[in-house]
């Protein structure tokens, strides 16, 4: 793999922030460079200028170093991809590890190789302890891609029932990947020991409809040691088949009949008087089926409008 | 550090310069009462002077949803609480408004951004406090302001306690920004190559871009964060108040002063923009029939928006009547209740005054109020009300008549010769 390569626009942005942190001597041997580039009058130059100037302080500041070490932490994954591109993100929502060009697959065939991009905010390159952290993760992810054991594929299966049931499984397949990474990284020592309780909650949110079974099923995905990507995908597309539970199995509600990320577990909150206008729309209907939180909230209003109805006029 | 006159706080204040005074003041009034953020100001300010490559985050205008959004996001609550940080407690008005030009609004006896800069900064920046915003929050203006959102950082999901919210009144309102043009410029303050500057004839605040050299520390100082780094030129860029309009250069204008881009383009005419006169103190001269004047001196329905950061903004806010006190009282100073009070029941001069509002784009140096007969009585607030239908006229600056208006709005009767002319 060739040296990392990073953005001008992020390399300048984290010395401008890192600047104030400098002594004063050096800031002011920094301002006085910075300066003279503003008196070159041909645009390309000074341009050049600028980058040349940025870089030079961009290493002699070490902003690279978390970054490098890294890399270079996992030099088997840099046998696969054909260079490293830092670039400069504008949120924490975009920051992170990616592979642009060939396939991973083509890249484990040796058929052509991807280009390994990070994207990170400025102001991460100034905080190298949530930046290892980040780093770690987001490679383990890159990691994964290229591992023939892990099975991955860039498209997840699309689902007959559009987009919403689509995300639905993205979101999920995203948690759980999530859960099993940090679960490696904690196993190795590398994450943060709260980590596991982030993730516990995370995974809770998403997979509600799990119930009881949830915190055992999370324990066995966090500390699994060697995930695959069919597995994720099995369970993210039916939870509810790798857990004993009564709920429809089938992604849907089972009044609206709707995808949903996760069917309300508890329908008990359902007052009486709703659930008799529930049953006379459906009378197949059985409080264990679960409903969704939308068709929750429909009936419970209905309710209310049999027992307070609004006045009008 | 020198001691300068602020007649908004009613007192003296630290300053790193000494006091200079324009002869004249940009200054403008907005009545947030009738703002429906239709974002036209914005608009028109974007395509004439901020729509080039590297200026894509920058909003000279703006307008924002209030208490949540802002842009850049939460300016007003950051520099706030640094504020309250640096003066925990402490930040809060005493004293009785004063009758005259100098204190109306009592005294603030906390500390503005620069006395509080020399108590909790480090020599090299200590001449203002402030903060360096984030990329997220300078690309992000309007984002979320209305969508439920949970709490900061959780993704995906609502906040799960918020169905337990005690019930109370939902509020919100639209707050309309530019450069306040401050008397005591906290950007001016903060630049260390001296490329930022205050104009002798109009008070107009302008950034040199020949002298400018990158530093940031204007848009770091601006507590309003009206000036913004562009990172192409590598220079920071600001307002400049349409000033070719201001001076009647502009060939829009034909050689009379002209009213900004931003309040030319308001068409819920809730903005007037003017010149006003400068004391030899800072205060303003004494012009009782100058619009803006008038709103702020002699009406006083018209306020500073957040005084108590020290700059003497020249933007002048009538606040919006349906908004819980404290928190007006926070953002424009105690003078708000006096301001709704007059708002809501309003003097037969302020109701015509309010007439003034963009009728004309031309700079009014002067009204004048020709009495009419009246035209309604009744009772509002429990008040007896009086309406006259007076004729205001306005004046440009040569003393020659722009427009007259009525209080009572003609009527425009439509022709019948084509079904649907006007």
């Amino acid at each position: 793999m060739s040296a990392i390569t990073y953005a001008p626009d992020l390399v300048e942005e984290a010395v401008l922030l890192a600047e104030r942190t400098l002594a004063a001597a050096n800031a002011r041997t920094f301002r006085r460079e910075r300066n003279r580039v503003y008196d070159v009058a041909e645009p390309d130059q000074r341009e050049a200028d600028f980058r040349a100037l940025h870089l030079k302080w961009f290493a002699r500041l070490g902003l690279h170093q978390v970054i490098e070490q890294a890399v270079a932490a996992r030099a088997r994954l840099l046998d696969h991809v054909s260079g490293c591109r830092v670039s400069r993100a504008l949120t924490g929502r975009e920051e992170g590890a990616d592979l642009i060009g060939p396939s991973p697959a083509t890249a484990r065939t040796g058929e052509g190789q991807p280009v390994l991009a990070l994207r990170l905010r400025p102001a991460s390159l100034l905080a190298p302890e949530p930046l290892a952290t980040l780093l770690a993760h987001e490679l383990t992810h890159v990691a994964d891609m290229l591992d023939p054991a892990f099975k991955y594929e860039r498209t997840l299966p699309a689902s007959d029932d559009g987009p919403s049931a689509d995300n639905i499984l993205r979101d999920r397949y995203r948690v759980l990947w999530d859960v099993t990474i940090d679960g490696r990284l904690s196993q190795s020592g590398v994450a943060d020991g709260r980590m596991r309780e982030v993730r516990r909650r995370e995974f809770a949110a998403t997979f509600a409809m799990l119930g009881g079974e949830g915190p055992r099923l999370f324990d066995e995905w966090f500390d699994r040691v060697q995930p695959t990507h069919p597995a994720l995908v099995a369970f993210a597309q039916a939870p509810n088949g790798n857990a004993r539970t009564n709920m429809d199995d089938s992604g849907r509600c089972p009044l609206c009949r709707f995808p949903v990320a996760a069917l309300d577990s508890r329908p008990e909150r359902l007052s009486a008087a709703a659930r008799a206008i529930l049953r006379a729309d459906f009378p197949a209907w059985r409080p264990e089926q679960g409903l969704c939180a939308q068709c929750l909230d429909l009936y419970e209003a209905r309710q209310d409008e049999i027992v307070a109805p609004r006045a009008i006029g | 550090m020198p001691t300068v006159k602020n007649w908004q706080l009613g007192r003296n204040m630290d300053y790193p310069y000494d006091a200079r005074y324009p002869s004249r003041q940009f200054a403008f009034v907005f009545n947030i009462n009738r703002c429906i953020a239709c974002q036209s100001c914005t608009m028109a300010c974007k395509s004439t002077w901020t729509f080039s490559k590297g200026q894509e985050h920058m909003w000279w205008a703006n307008v924002e949803t209030k208490p949540y959004g802002g842009y850049p996001q939460w300016w007003d609550a950051k520099i706030l609480a640094k504020l309250e940080e640096a003066n925990p407690d402490g930040q809060v008005w005493g004293g009785k408004p004063a009758d005259g030009r100098f204190g109306p609004y009592g005294t603030f006896e906390g500390q503005t951004i620069f006395e509080a800069a020399q108590r909790t900064l480090t020599s090299d920046s200590a001449r203002v406090l402030g903060y360096l915003p984030t990329d997220e929050e300078w690309n992000s203006p309007n984002i979320y302001e209305d969508n439920p959102v949970g709490k900061r950082g959780v993704r995906n999901k609502l906040d799960e306690t918020g169905e337990q919210l005690p019930v109370h009144n939902t509020w919100f309102f639209y707050l309309a920004r530019i450069c306040n043009h401050c008397s005591y410029p906290a950007c001016l303050a903060a630049c260390p190559r001296k490329a930022i500057y205050k104009r002798p004839e109009d008070g107009i605040v302008l950034l040199d871009q020949a002298e400018c050299r990158g530093y940031r520390k204007c848009v770091e100082a601006c507590p309003y964060k009206k000036s913004m780094y562009r990172g192409n030129t590598r220079t920071s860029e600001k307002c400049i108040a349409c000033y070719p309009r201001v001076e009647g250069t502009d060939p829009e204008t034909g050689g009379e002063p002209m009213e900004t881009r931003c309040m030319a383009a308001c068409i819920g005419q809730i903005r007037m923009q003017g010149l006003v006169q400068v004391a030899e103190d800072g205060s303003w001269a004494e012009d009782r029939y100058h619009p803006l004047y008038f709103l702020v001196h002699v009406a006083k329905v018209a306020l500073p928006l957040y005084p108590q950061f020290g700059t003497q903004p020249n933007g002048y806010y009538i606040p919006p009547r349906w908004v819980p006190r404290a928190y007006l009282r926070q953002m424009f100073g105690p003078g708000v209740d006096r301001a709704i009070e007059n708002y809501a029941s309003p003097s037969r001069e302020l109701l015509a005054v309010l007439q003034l509002f963009r009728r004309s784009n031309r700079i009014i140096y002067k009204y004048e109020i020709q009495e009419g007969p009246k035209i309604y009585e009744g009772s509002l607030h429990g008040r007896k009300v009086e309406l006259y239908n007076d004729t205001v006229i306005a004046f440009g600056k040569t003393g020659r008549e722009i427009f007259r208006t009525t209080i009572e709005e003609p009527i425009h009767v439509r022709s019948n010769a084509h079904a649907n002319s006007i």
